[in-house]
């Protein structure tokens, strides 16, 4: 009987968190807004957006179509790996780092795909993500506040955000659009960042959450060096800004009223567009970069 | 000092004096180059590349020839560009190249070909038909290709090319790319011979990180597939399937064709791969 009581609590307790019978299973968390939450992925793609609540709530899909047939397999027929592990919906998490000012967690699943809901207005909140099967993609949206993007997957696509953001990612293709964009936008202070130096990353056994340094640009756009990526950003014509933008082997593109002079290339000093204004950084890493009217 | 340190300093310096007596000589060059392999035992070249695109060709002569090549057609505009500026001259230039020269290193037995920066888009490499070689180039700017046909040697193909083709070679080959974005590697019309000595056991070994692997083999051919996934799948009109126990390790899909024979070795971790028949 004891044994019977016990299965049936655990059942209880993996029902709340898990839902084995449908293709869907959901993970709640509540999120302390006043910390810096990190999150970290991996093999999934993701359609992640803000909505006002307090919980981060990662539904993880089966079956959804995150991983198309490439063209190139017209006429052939798909042999699986007999011993590749099969998706599941099982979702789980595990803390990484915890302190005054940072909270960071590991979602692990065998799903292909994950919808998530973020609270808006974290002080700021960050994800890594590690997807670069064929067809993976990351869609961010909606969301309001502080964030960093950092991670590689096939397509990456944001819209409709506040900032300040940090986007810095290995991706094919890169979009941003529907920006709500901030001549005074800065970062939030994290407490427990204490440097003289600005750094790339705050923890460095993971390195998977980016660092903030408070005086560093409100906007950067980034795309890893080597990449093959193409970046399409769009901007309203009348913002006006100080566009610092970085190419390598990449040309860059655009219907916007930049100006600038010739004799400044290849020196640190910003594209003004309406005579200049907010702070914003982009680098196209190995690919071309499409500034774009909205 | 250990004795034991004493023995390996001594063994690192009578090493590296051997292979310093075996080379010859290191000279500076600039393109196009060229380089006779008449008085060469081992009919060998090792030539390695950064950030431009390459096509080898075989041929029968003694010379390797390394020049700048036009390509047929120059790549315009990309079509997203329609009604926009090319502001590129207004941006930061952080340009990835390294400051390297171009140099020839003569060894007693082969040559080694370093070729340095170059604004040149791509390098036409004219090799002896049955010389064997190995190429690696570095850098993985978009669009940048790879492309080597007519070979009749050993080939040892890597670096971190977005796009390999290899066509119309007997092999074996090694080929590989450990470029992390989106990558093909095409192996296609293989003069599908015998391997003629045990060093020879992957006739084709193929390895990627992110990369799709397309290779073309005829319907009669005798083969064994050792193939590697973690994260792709595997596509194929050959009618081949898993074969067991074999193939019962995670990431592993081992299969034969007509009975199994020369081995095709493919790896990668995100990439999908891709059998077809040879039309």
């Amino acid at each position: 009987m004891n044994k019977f009581i016990l299965l049936a609590f655990a059942g209880l307790i993996s029902a709340n968190a898990y839902s084995q019978k449908s293709n869907t299973n959901v993970l709640k968390l509540a999120v302390d807004k006043t910390k810096h939450f990190a999150i970290s992925t991996s093999n999934a793609s993701i359609d992640i957006e803000g909505y006002d609540g307090d919980e981060l709530i990662i539904e993880a899909i089966t079956n959804k179509e995150s991983t198309p047939i490439p063209p190139e397999a017209a006429g052939l027929t798909k042999i699986p790996f007999p011993m590749h592990p099969a998706e599941d919906n099982t979702i789980s998490y595990k803390q990484i780092s915890q302190n005054g000012a940072l909270y960071q967690i590991g979602i692990t699943t065998k799903c292909n795909y994950l919808h998530i809901k973020v609270p808006n207005n974290i002080k700021l909140f960050s994800l890594n993500f590690q997807n670069t099967r064929y067809g993976g993609y990351l869609n961010f949206s909606n969301y309001k506040g502080a964030f960093q993007l950092d991670g590689a997957v096939g397509t990456v696509k944001v819209s409709n955000i506040g900032g300040p953001f940090n986007i810095s990612v290995k991706a094919e293709t890169l979009s941003v659009n529907d920006v709500a964009w901030n001549q005074n936008a800065a970062w939030p202070v994290l407490d427990t960042v204490i440097s003289d130096q600005p750094r790339q990353y705050l923890l460095n056994y993971t390195r998977s959450v980016p660092f903030v340094y408070p005086n560093i640009s409100p906007y950067i756009i980034k795309s890893h060096k080597g990449y093959d990526s193409n970046m399409d950003i769009t901007m309203p014509g009348e913002l006006k800004a100080g566009l610092y933008i970085t190419s390598r082997e990449g040309s860059v593109y655009s219907n916007l009223p930049l100006v600038g002079n010739v004799n400044v290339a290849n020196t640190n000093k910003p594209v003004l567009m309406n005579g200049g204004g907010v702070k914003i950084e982009i680098d196209g890493g190995s690919g071309d970069i499409y500034l774009k009217k909205q | 000092m250990s004795m034991k340190r004493i023995i390996l300093i001594i063994a690192v310096v009578l090493s590296v004096r051997t292979v310093m007596a075996q080379q010859l000589s290191l000279t500076k060059a600039t393109l196009p180059i060229k380089l006779s392999l008449k008085e060469k035992k081992e009919k060998y070249t090792e030539i390695y590349t950064y950030n431009v695109s390459v096509y080898v060709e075989g041929y029968s002569g003694e010379e390797v020839s390394i020049e700048p090549y036009v390509l047929p057609s120059r790549n315009n505009l990309p079509a997203a560009a329609a009604w926009l500026k090319d502001i590129t001259p207004l941006t930061i230039k952080d340009r990835l190249r390294p400051n390297a020269e171009t140099f020839i290193t003569e060894y007693a037995d082969f040559y080694r070909v370093n070729i340095g920066v170059t604004d040149y888009k791509a390098l036409l490499i004219r090799v002896p038909r049955d010389m064997h070689l190995k190429l690696s180039s570095t850098g993985s700017i978009p669009g940048n290709k790879m492309v080597l046909n007519d070979l009749n040697g050993k080939l040892e193909v890597g670096g971190s090319m977005p796009f390999i083709e290899v066509s119309n070679i007997t092999g074996p080959l090694t080929v590989g790319s450990n470029n992390i974005g989106n990558t093909k590697i095409k192996i296609k019309d293989v003069k599908w011979n015998a391997p003629t000595s045990a060093s020879d056991k992957f006739t084709i070994l193929v390895s990627s990180y992110a990369g799709a692997i397309d290779i073309e083999v005829p319907e009669q051919l005798k083969a064994n597939f050792n193939l590697r996934s973690n994260y792709g799948e595997v596509y194929s009109d050959l009618g081949i399937s898993p074969k067991f126990p074999e193939s019962n390790a995670q990431n592993y899909l081992l299969s034969q064709l007509n009975g199994g024979g020369t081995v095709i070795s493919v790896t990668t971790e995100y990439g999908n791969i891709f059998l077809r028949k040879e039309k």
